[in-house]
């Protein structure tokens, strides 16, 4: 409304230039006003800005001028001023310590002892400091950056730095542990100090290396025992033997005996004949490699047999041939395990 | 060719036996403990029974008696002498040295029932949190049954000696049957012997001697371990590594991390059937005449 009034009077004068000046200068007014109403700080902000709008200052004092290191100073920072209630003092939003502060003091802030009077215009902040050496000298003094809408900048409030004594921390106060072990009865038995069993060691020891020995021992004592034993083993090594030995034991005839015998010799020795005689044995016994007189004796032995079974003599004979045929078959084994 | 496989087969089993010997504590050189030391450990041991009710002059007592009792050790490891250090210094408060104590008893003496039965008490004081991460598996092992290793040792002299038998057999008979048992013994013997190499775990284990944090690399600066931020005293692991002053463990239940050297002072070899299979390094340390480096 402002600027068609003012462009109405504008066209009363019929100039061009002057009619422009002035909705120029009617915009300037017309905009100002709402500019002027803003309280919002710009969003470029410096980087220790504590988020509060208005007119501030800080103070800070101290509960104690000399600490132990890592004892606490209590750090009171009161703040006053007036400012827009959305943007009053608030803890979490401080930002108030210099940078190198904490490389000097653990900071903790005291919500519990935080005290707000924004009807008198008075904000309490609370700080519990505590310092990391003995190198510390002063407590660190506070910088409150703020934005003043009415110059429209941010201005900073400081508090000066408070003279601090740190003094080396105390030994820490070491209390013996006095609780009472309890365990059961048994943990307050002394079990004698006998030397130990050793039965277990001589055991593993004995069986370890003592049996060998005994072993060797006892193939010894065998061997001494049985000193033929190798042979007795060679001649039963022939089950064609073993059987013959056991036909003679039981023959009660010349028959039988002369069967035995040549069943001994067809099946260990290869004889081709049914019937043994005695010149043919005598001649298979020689050309299979044995002695001229234990063929004789075989030769000799059969003509008995012969004899025997064709002239119908007693049992006795039968006996005595059956013990001669062992005799033979046990020459015969000898011969062959020597020769083999 | 039988008596000379045979003769062979006897050389192999005795090669054998002897190195088996070389690796079971019963090749351990047993002295009769020193009298006087004894009766020494002994009286300060009764003293502490006798000031139960004093705790301050009862761990005096008692870590005094286990202090005896430790230098007994040195020179005749016996059941007993480990079961009274263990108990001396639990008494004492000294609940990592006393877990070792037992620890080391069990490895030279596996079957004794006091011992076993001490070292699960043990076990049960130590503050493993709420999860229960670290904490070894229970001994189900019953009390009255030799242990696997013991059994072990007995299968294995059992080998020995039926190959040995059937050996003398092969010599009287020479048949290939007594000798072909004699094989199958010499095998057994042979397999069940080694058999602790491939299936035992030997590494060193690792008392933890006070609350120490666990972990993730071999300095301060390295982040805590996740599962298992603290490892309790008493707490047992196995040593993997050493590296400067900082040691490198897996716990029982498989938290791996490492732990400054200082806090884990009582190394020993866990369970072999042979002698403790430490390194040079744990031995010396154990000795206390080496440091970690």
């Amino acid at each position: 409304m402002i600027v068609t009034v003012v462009e109405q009077a504008a066209g009363l004068l019929r100039k061009t230039y002057i009619r422009r000046s002035l909705v120029l200068v009617s915009l300037i007014l017309v905009a100002s006003p709402a500019r002027a109403q803003s309280i919002d700080p710009p969003v470029t902000r410096p980087l220790d800005f504590s988020d509060l709008v208005g007119a501030y200052r800080i103070q800070s004092t101290a509960n104690r001028s000399e600490v132990h290191v890592e004892q606490p100073v209590l750090l009171k920072v009161m703040i006053q001023g007036k400012g827009p209630e959305k943007y009053h003092p608030r803890l979490e939003k401080l930002n108030i310590f210099p940078t190198d502060a904490p490389e000097q003091f653990f900071i903790e802030p005291m919500p519990d002892l935080t005290r707000a009077l924004p009807d008198k215009d008075v904000w309490e902040f609370t700080f519990r400091l505590r310092p990391k050496s003995t190198d510390v000298t002063h407590l660190p003094g506070l910088k409150l950056v703020m934005y003043n809408p009415a110059r429209r900048k941010f201005q900073p409030s400081y508090a000066d730095a408070i003279p601090l004594t740190v003094i080396p921390a105390l030994e820490p106060d070491i209390k013996l542990d006095l609780k009472v072990v309890q365990a059961p009865d048994s943990f307050y038995e002394i079990r004698p100090l006998t030397h130990p069993s050793h039965w277990r060691e001589y055991l593993t020891a004995g069986v370890l290396f003592g049996m060998p020995i005994a072993c060797l021992a006892w193939y010894l004592a065998w061997r001494r025992r049985h000193p033929d034993g190798e042979n007795v083993r060679a001649r039963r090594r022939s089950l064609a033997a073993r059987t013959a030995l056991g036909r003679l034991q039981t023959a009660k005839q010349a028959a039988e005996v002369s069967a035995a015998v040549a069943v001994y010799l067809r099946d260990r020795l290869d004889f081709p004949a049914h019937e043994a005689t005695a010149p043919e044995v005598r001649r298979f016994l020689l050309r299979w490699g044995v002695s001229r007189q234990c063929a004789q004796q075989w030769s000799a032995f059969l003509a008995d047999c012969d004899a025997a079974r064709f002239e119908g003599r007693k049992p006795p004979l039968a006996e005595r041939l059956s013990h001669e045929a062992m005799t033979l078959i046990q020459a015969l084994e000898d011969h062959s395990c020597s020769s083999v | 060719m039988l008596l000379r496989l045979s003769i062979a087969l006897f050389l192999t089993l005795t090669a054998g036996a002897i190195v088996y010997w070389r690796q079971t504590p019963d090749a351990e050189v047993n002295v009769d403990p020193d009298p006087a030391l004894g009766a020494a450990a002994e009286d300060a041991f009764q003293q502490g029974i006798a000031a139960r009710t004093d705790a301050v002059s009862a761990k005096l007592k008692f870590a005094q008696a286990a202090d005896l009792y430790s230098q007994l050790i040195k020179n005749s490891p016996s059941p007993s002498l480990f079961l009274n250090l263990g108990n001396a210094s639990l008494l004492a408060d000294r609940l990592p040295e006393a877990i070792f104590a037992y620890q080391r008893g069990l490895q030279i003496f596996p079957d004794d029932e006091a011992l076993r039965r001490h070292l699960s008490y043990a076990r049960a004081l130590v503050a493993y949190g709420p999860s229960e991460q670290g904490r070894p598996a229970d001994d189900a092992w019953p009390l009255w049954l030799p242990t696997p290793r013991t059994l072990l040792h007995w299968g294995v002299l059992a080998a020995y000696a039926f190959g040995l038998f059937f050996l003398v057999r092969t010599w009287m008979t020479r048949r290939c049957k007594p000798f072909l048992f004699a094989c199958l013994s010499a095998v057994a013997f042979l397999f069940l012997a080694a058999l602790p190499h491939f299936f035992v775990d030997d590494r060193p284990s690792v008392v933890i001697a006070r609350d120490v944090p666990l972990r993730l690399g071999n300095a301060p600066s390295y982040p805590l371990h996740p599962e298992l931020p603290l490892l309790a005293r008493g707490m047992e692991a196995h040593l993997i590594a050493a590296r400067g002053d900082w040691i490198f463990l897996q716990l029982s239940t498989g938290q791996l991390g490492w732990v400054p050297a200082d806090a884990a002072n009582q190394i020993g070899a866990m369970s072999r059937v042979g002698k403790p299979a430490c390194n040079g390094i744990v031995m010396a340390r154990l000795a206390g005449t080496a440091s970690w480096n």
